[in-house]
């Protein structure tokens, strides 16, 4: 979505259209239930967060600056929020908990073959183990594809401390999976 | 992009497309929100009238005095306490007129809450 669409539908909100905040509902919602799922591994509290999370939006939506891009700006609100979710509830999911109801994973594997499919499931697996900032960091490289200063942004952090995250995410990965499942060559 | 990276993010790309649909009930709890607000800016306009509506009442009294300066000595011939009486008076006053005032703007919200929604429906 375009800066100018994004201007144009707050023109509208602040007007007192709300079917207008449904654009922007249906265009980033699954990329933000996606991301919230991965930091709090549960269906429910997912769809929670993102309701919570949109919610928040529209009431600061007249304070977006657009010195970002409104999908960071978005992410930024669901990372926080997820956080402070994990931090009240503290019964945040671990891959050691069973990783939770079936819902959560949904593997287009049509394509895929079976060793595949194995090795994404322990990749998975790994991920839910990680601390929720690793976990964020390198959902947010890796599926999102946002930069690094894009994701300094989101998790308001240093853009030394995201490469360092995404630097030792990525080989506690490889390590599990090289020493505990005996995946070769991984270095290439 | 080495093998690992790779893994990464195929494994993410394979299990991280879930499809939901939220917009009804984040557009219901918005709906729920706004009109609440509404509710609450009438609520406080209500509020400040009914204040204001006892503070003419008090006044009223005075300009009562002054419209009639006999009133205490009328008072007086019949033996009934003139502060007693005033404040009885006061009170009938103010609660006759915040009555009437509540229903009228209680009436008068609701209608103006249907035409806003009218032409705003009009207008979208």
């Amino acid at each position: 979505m375009v800066i100018e669409e994004i201007a144009d539908i707050i023109k509208k909100i602040n007007k007192g259209d709300l079917k207008a905040f449904n654009e922007i509902i249906l265009k980033f919602q699954n990329q933000i239930f996606n991301f919230v799922l991965k930091m709090v591994y549960n269906h429910e509290d997912a769809m929670d967060i993102t309701q919570d999370v949109f919610f928040k939006a529209y009431k600061n939506i007249r304070f977006f600056s657009f010195r970002s891009k409104f999908s960071t700006w978005l992410y930024r609100i669901a990372f926080n929020h997820a956080l402070n979710f994990i931090k009240k509830n503290k019964r945040q999911k671990t891959a050691d908990d069973k990783l939770p109801d079936e819902n959560c994973f949904y593997a287009d594997d049509r394509n895929m073959n079976i060793e595949d499919k194995e090795i994404y499931n322990i990749v998975e697996n790994i991920i839910g183990k990680l601390n929720p900032a690793y976990r964020s960091c390198i959902y947010l490289f890796y599926n999102e594809e946002l930069s690094y200063e894009e994701i300094s942004e989101v998790m308001k952090i240093p853009l030394n401390t995201v490469r360092s995250h995404l630097k030792r995410g990525r080989e506690t990965i490889r390590d599990i999976l090289i020493d505990k499942y005996q995946i070769r060559g991984l270095n290439e | 992009m080495n093998k690992i990276d790779k893994i990464i993010k195929q494994g993410f790309y394979a299990k991280s497309n879930q499809k939901v649909d939220l917009s009804a009930k984040i557009m219901k709890k918005i709906e729920d929100y706004e009109y609440k607000k509404e509710n609450l800016r009438f609520k406080v306009i209500n509020y400040f009238l009914s204040f204001a509506t006892i503070v003419l009442s008090i006044i009223s009294i005075y300009i009562i005095e002054i419209l009639l300066p006999d009133f205490k000595i009328y008072l007086n011939v019949i033996k009934i306490d003139y502060f007693l009486t005033k404040f009885v008076f006061q009170g009938f006053f103010a609660f006759f007129i915040i009555t009437i005032l509540s229903v009228s703007l209680y009436n008068l919200t609701k209608r103006i809450k249907i035409y806003h929604i009218k032409i705003k429906n009009l207008l979208i």
